[in-house]
């Protein structure tokens, strides 16, 4: 009697709370749901720098993404067969100058998945903005790639024109180490932060891997428009 | 009877300095050395344990005189997970920004050894109030320590609090890497228990 006490109290318990957790999430869902298309939004405003997002409106960066933006077209690419969004993005709402491309990449970080989009010049010649928009890095160390000391320099241009064989896209290092100035890397360097070199090596395969597939899936479809 | 002389607020007291749970006890270690290298993250994961830590306390002291002895301790995890959930999906939908932040450590609650020693030790035999407070107590004692090393960390690691930059840190401030790193927690939680444990034994002492 006592043992089917027990587990009839613990049945009810579970339901309790259960219900009690359940409840919160079905209220909270739809909030949750405008909070990630909210944030997507805002990441792709940041990522091409399309305008202030601390004084644009939820309404206002919808109307924004929907005037100046183009995730419709499809991309893959021949040696990995990597398929992926191409993110347009438009100078104005008339849609006829591009500001860039963008792409969504992804890898291992030192603890965790990194998940980011990188937008790049409409000649494919040099970067203009980063967004890490989901990371897992040590708080203060790591995780300062969604930062600005870390996303400056991607916003300011390095190049991505392909490299000489063998040669990497971008390379990590440190403010005062190689690759010098004058240097051909140089264009292409990135500062890794300091106490946090596992994850700046990660960004640094990461995105010279997702690089690399973008490039080549975009001369493949610049060869497919030209009937090559 | 006052609120010092109340079985409670007994308990809440204690809990601030002379019981700490985190220079005293040795409790809520893993939360410490983790959050502890930015102000921000610190303030928001001592406001969900605070929060965790004291409604867990008087649930479980609702429910003391029902619940069978031998599942107390099933029972104590759930309502303590139930808590937690519920504090990470309020974040998660109110405060997206900082579930980005304190996401991964919000969890981490559940397995916090203060909630669980504060349920078994105090909630199971007291009434709701007083274990409300002892609760509450118990979460401020730890939230405090953790903001003391948090400011010191930060400070010293990054010549910021709250992200704010110090005044006029490029006089003065030289960046102390190993403060915002795993060491840094570590060296930091030990002097605090030490001057703690000193401080409350020498007082101890002197009482004799």
């Amino acid at each position: 009697m006592q043992r089917f006490k027990t587990v009839l109290f613990m049945i009810a318990v579970a339901v309790v709370f259960g219900s009690a957790v359940t409840g919160i999430h079905l209220l909270s869902q739809k909030t949750m749901r405008e909070n990630e298309a909210f944030l997507e939004q805002k990441s792709l405003v940041e990522l091409f720098n399309l305008g202030k997002v601390k004084s644009l409106s939820k309404a206002e960066m919808n109307t924004l993404i929907q005037q100046q933006i183009d995730s419709s077209e499809k991309c893959i690419d021949p040696v990995t067969n990597w398929q992926f969004t191409i993110i347009k993005a438009f100078k104005d709402s008339t849609q006829k100058e591009l500001k860039g491309y963008g792409f969504e990449f992804e890898g291992l970080g030192f603890w965790a998945p990194i998940k980011g989009k990188l937008a790049v010049s409409p000649d494919l010649s040099k970067t203009i903005g980063i967004k890490i928009t989901q990371q897992q890095e040590t708080p203060g160390l790591g995780g300062r790639i969604e930062e600005e000391i870390f996303t400056t320099s991607f916003a300011e241009g390095l190049t991505i024109s392909p490299p000489k064989s063998g040669k990497a896209f971008l390379y990590m290092g440190a403010p005062e180490l190689e690759p010098q100035k004058g240097s051909p890397q140089f264009e292409r360097k990135f500062d890794a932060i300091t106490g946090a070199t596992q994850t700046s090596m990660s960004m640094e395969r990461m995105l010279n891997d997702f690089v690399a597939r973008f490039v080549r899936a975009m001369n493949n479809r610049k060869e497919a428009e030209n009937g090559i | 009877m006052g609120f010092k002389n109340s079985v409670g607020g007994k308990a809440f007291i204690q809990n601030l300095w002379s019981d700490n749970p985190v220079f005293r006890q040795i409790l809520g270690i893993c939360s410490t050395l983790a959050v502890t290298n930015l102000l921000k993250n610190t303030v928001l994961m001592c406001a969900g344990l605070i929060f965790a830590t004291a409604l867990s306390s008087w649930t479980v002291s609702l429910l003391r005189k029902h619940i069978p002895k031998q599942v107390r301790m099933m029972v104590q995890v759930l309502i303590i997970a139930a808590y937690v959930i519920i504090v990470d999906i309020s974040i998660r939908a109110w405060f997206p920004d900082v579930h980005k932040l304190i996401g991964p450590y919000v969890g981490l609650i559940i397995t916090n050894c203060i909630i669980m020693g504060r349920c078994e030790a105090f909630a199971s035999q007291n009434t709701p109030g007083a274990s409300f407070l002892d609760g509450l107590g118990a979460g401020i004692g730890y939230s405090l320590v953790l903001v003391f090393i948090a400011v010191v960390r930060e400070s010293m690691g990054f010549g910021t609090l709250f992200g704010i930059a110090l005044p006029a840190r490029e006089l003065w401030w030289h960046q102390w890497t190993i403060m915002v790193m795993p060491p840094g927690a570590f060296f930091m939680l030990a002097l605090v228990a030490w001057f703690g444990n000193a401080v409350i034994l020498k007082k101890e002492e002197g009482g004799k």
